[in-house]
Order: C-alpha cells, then structure tokens, then sequence
C-alpha cells in the first residue's frame, strides 16, 4: 500500500519535472551539459596524471575509468535523490514537520520522494553505462549490480548519518553548519581510498562508510580483492547499517519526543 | 563624483555590518578549519600514492594544495550567482530600481567582510609557508597583491554569471558548468604546470588561473618582475572586461526585466 503511494506520487512528480524542463528549456540543457563537463574535467584530471607517468600502484587508467563510473554513480544518487537529507533540519525548525507528521508517510520517506531530480537521475545511470564501456574491460554483470546495489547502501547509509545530524536541531536550533560539514564527506569519493593508511581505511570500512561510497565497488569489478577481504569488507557494509540505522532512528524518536513546533 | 562618495560609504557601512553579523556567528569560520584539513588530508595522501612510481616535489604539492584549498574554499562563489538568480526569480531584484543603492553593494559588502574574516585562517598558513618554505617577504607582498585582484575577477565572474540570470530566470545548469570549468581551468584540482604547453597557451589567456594557479605559483616560484608586471596587466585587462560586461548586462536586464513574482 505505502509502496503503491509512493509510485503514485513519483509518477506526478516526473509529470512536473516534465514541465518544469519545457518551461526552462536552456536551464534543462544547461544542466545536462553541464554534468558532462563535470565528468570530462574529471577524466581530464586521471588522463594528465597518466601523461605524466603518475598513476598509484594497483589502479590502471581503465581500472580508474571503472572506480570514476561509481564515484559518478554514488555523486549522481546523491545529488539526485538523498542531498537534500542534510537540510531536513529546515523543515524541522521552520515547523513543516507538522504537515508531514500528519500525513500517512513516514515524514523522512516523503521528503526524500518529494525532492528526487529525475533528470540528474536519467543522466547519471546513463554516465554510468557510458564510462564502464569506455573502460574497454570484460567485466561481469553480476559484479556491476552488486557494485551499484553497495552504492546505494551508501548513499543510504550516509542520508542516515545526515538525517541523524540534522536531528540535532531538535535540541540545538538552526543547523546551517551541520548542513556544510555532512555536505564536505562527498570529497571522500574523489579519489580511491586505498591511498590511505590501512587504520585509516579500517576506520572508513567499518565506523563511517566512505569505503563504500565507490572505492569498494570499483575493486569489485576490476577483481582486486581476494575472497577474504571481500568478506570482511562486507562485514564493515553491514556494521555500517546497523548502526546508522539504529542511531538515527533513536535519535529521531529522541527528538520527536521533544518537538514543540515552535515556529509551526 | 558625489554619488561615488555616496555609495563607498554605504559599502564601508555595509561591510563593518557583515563583519559583526559574521563575529557573532563564528562557527561558519571555525567549520573552515574542520574541512580544509579534511581535504588536505585527501591531496596529501593522493600525491604520497602518485610519488612511489613518479618523482613529485612534496613539498611544492603540499604548499601548493594548501593554498589552492584555501583560496577554493575561501568564499562559497556558487551562492554569488544563485543569490542573484533568486532575486531575479523572486522580483527582489526591482526594489534597488528605488533604493537610494546600487544592487551589487550590498553582495560586494558581504563577500568583503567574509575575506577580511577569513583571513585569520591566513596568518597560521602564511607563517608556516614562511618558515618551512623559506618565502621571501617580496614574494609574499606579489602573493598577496595577486590574491586581492583575483578575488575581484572570481568575484566579478560569478556576479557575471548570476545576471545571465535577468536572461534566462533559472541558471542551476550554467553555474555548475562554470563551475566545473573553472576547477579544471583555475589550478584548483591539479597544477597547471603539469598540463601541456598547448593547453596552458590557452588557459593562460582565460581569467580563471588568475585567483589560484597564478598567486600561487607566484609565491611558490617567484617569477621575474617582467613576468610579474605581465600577469598585472592581465589581471586589470580581466577587471576591466568583466566589469563592463557586468554593467552592460545590467543595463540590459533591466530594459526587459518582467517581475511574475513576489
């Protein structure tokens, strides 16, 4: 039933978005364009480090084509579907939580749905594609979908840390900091984490998930795990869900028991 | 000459108004401090893992992403253009048609205050370059001319930007395009100098390398006062292109401007 709703309100939002890309025909191009270019200063950036003989021990040029497709597919899901999570803060403060609490959605669910950019969305899938043949490798498809699945989870996995920040207005008021410190954990998909420190990556597999944002996956595919680490590696995803899953929920129960929509 | 005086008060007034607003909220500064060593900490071990298989100057990377991350994060740019699309959007933007006020003083004021707040970050990063370094006091005094011109050409380029604006209402696609360009272009995501000579012929003619690689690589190379004296005239020759671009979109704008909102 809830699941049925939430088609239902995808569908109307794509109608909308329809309209909104007729009614501003550059800004929709524009856009477009512009996430191309975005990907290609992004290649232009691993293609100059090849140039010049610069390139880190374990990572070919194609295996990077392979790790820039996640990390673009982790930036476009982001972008396109879960950034808005570190301003929900906003709705918080400003009172419009209580329209969403008395409607039949969980309140998260629904600003996230409501928010979606189909557009960016389309596009991203279709960067994605376009960079794994780009990268001239045989890989398997099997490895792809579950590189894309750890993504996701990712993507999920850090909209809970942001939401579990942005519940902190319900003790501490506006949040705008919060909002530029949860946004400033996408620079952790730029490069492949593996040129940390083994601690380090240890800290980012299993207490925080920036390993998973597209390091993980990428690795995957191009087969540069042996079975071992791939499992406890898998092991870190799972602890991360869990326990973000669980502190945001407390958190959130925490907060709602003292909400007093001041300014609602 | 009197409407000049007039309105370089108003800026001064303006300015000292944002520079308390911006000491009494100083957690934006301090949040500075939490992300720039996070993205130093992404550059320093990127370039650790480039140096086992190529000889890189560490050093000059390190001193070279310190100050590129700094200058990059100094301001948020991206809000210059999309503050001017809101007020385009909204119909805000009229109000200064009968406000004793220019539009661009009051976005100028702020993003003045935000640089002379930020430059407390500065002091630490520049007595650290100094010492570790071995910075001369002269290439310090061209770094720092340099940065002042070329944090009025990023300013002026962004404000270009947001009056496309007055054009076309919504510019999300144009700012992230620039945006994207000028990461590439600017010496933000990588030295110019490790580019070819051709692309650098090209980029050395745009004015996006003039707040970043070009400061830079003054303070980090010391180049001859000739070439000095040379990045100077461009840089006046970038104020002034964007400068008359601004008021010419303007005054266009203006003309056309139809207000469907508040």
């Amino acid at each position: 039933m809830l699941f049925k709703k939430i088609i239902d309100i995808i569908k109307i939002l794509i109608f909308f978005e329809y309209r909104r890309a007729i009614y501003f025909p550059i800004d929709t191009i524009t856009n477009v364009v512009s996430k191309i270019l975005y990907l290609l200063v992004n290649m232009v950036f691993w293609y100059v480090l090849i140039d010049s003989n610069s390139l880190m021990t374990g990572w070919s040029y194609s295996n990077i084509i392979v790790f820039v497709a996640f990390s673009e597919l982790f930036y476009g899901l982001d972008a396109s579907i879960f950034s808005l999570s570190s301003r929900f803060w906003r709705t918080i403060h400003s009172g419009q939580l209580d329209n969403l609490l008395v409607r039949p959605f969980d309140p998260r669910v629904r600003f996230i749905v409501v928010n979606i950019d189909y557009v960016t969305l389309f596009v991203t899938f279709v960067e994605f594609i376009v960079l794994l043949f780009l990268s001239k490798l045989m890989l398997d498809i099997q490895f792809i979908l579950l590189g894309m699945i750890i993504v996701l989870l990712a993507n999920v996995i850090v909209a809970n840390i942001r939401f579990t920040l942005s519940y902190l207005c319900f003790w501490h008021g506006r949040m705008d900091a919060i909002t530029e410190v949860s946004d400033s954990f996408n620079i952790l998909n730029k490069y492949p984490l593996t040129i940390m420190p083994k601690s380090v990556q240890f800290i980012f597999q299993f207490i925080v998930p920036f390993y998973f944002f597209s390091t993980f996956s990428a690795e995957l595919v191009v087969n540069a795990l042996s079975n071992h680490e791939m499992i406890t590696i898998f092991w870190g995803l799972i602890t991360n869900i869990v326990i973000w899953t669980a502190i945001s929920n407390y958190v959130w129960k925490k907060g709602l028991s003292r909400y007093e929509s001041i300014n609602g | 000459m009197k409407a000049l005086m007039d309105n370089y008060k108003r800026f001064v007034y303006l300015t000292k108004i944002y520079i308390s607003y911006y000491r009494k909220y100083p957690l934006g500064l301090f949040l500075k401090l939490v992300y720039l060593p996070l993205q130093m900490m992404m550059y320093v071990f990127l370039w650790l893992a480039i140096s086992e298989n190529a000889s890189i100057d560490m050093n000059y990377i390190f001193f070279y992403y310190l100050y590129a991350t700094l200058l990059s994060y100094a301001f948020p740019f991206i809000h210059i253009s999309r503050d001017i699309q809101e007020d385009v959007i909204s119909g805000r933007i009229v109000n200064f048609l009968v406000r004793p006020i220019r539009y661009s003083t009051p976005i100028i004021s702020k993003y003045t205050a935000w640089l002379i707040c930020y430059s407390i970050v500065y002091i630490p990063v520049i007595f650290l370059s100094v010492i570790f370094y071995k910075i001369s006091i002269l290439c310090l005094l061209k770094f720092l001319a340099l940065v002042m011109l070329g944090s009025v050409i990023e300013f002026l380029l962004w404000y270009n930007v947001g009056l496309l604006s007055l054009k076309t209402e919504k510019i999300r696609g144009v700012i992230i395009a620039v945006s994207a360009f000028r990461q590439f272009a600017s010496g933000a995501l990588i030295p110019l100098s490790f580019f070819s000579s051709k692309i650098q012929s090209v980029l050395n003619l745009l004015p996006f390398r003039l707040y970043i690689f070009t400061p830079i690589n003054t303070l980090l190379h010391n180049p001859s006062n000739e070439n000095f004296y040379t990045i100077l005239l461009l840089c006046f020759f970038w104020l002034a292109v964007l400068s008359v671009f601004s008021i010419f979109q303007w005054n266009k704008g203006m003309q056309s401007i139809q207000i469907n909102g508040q």
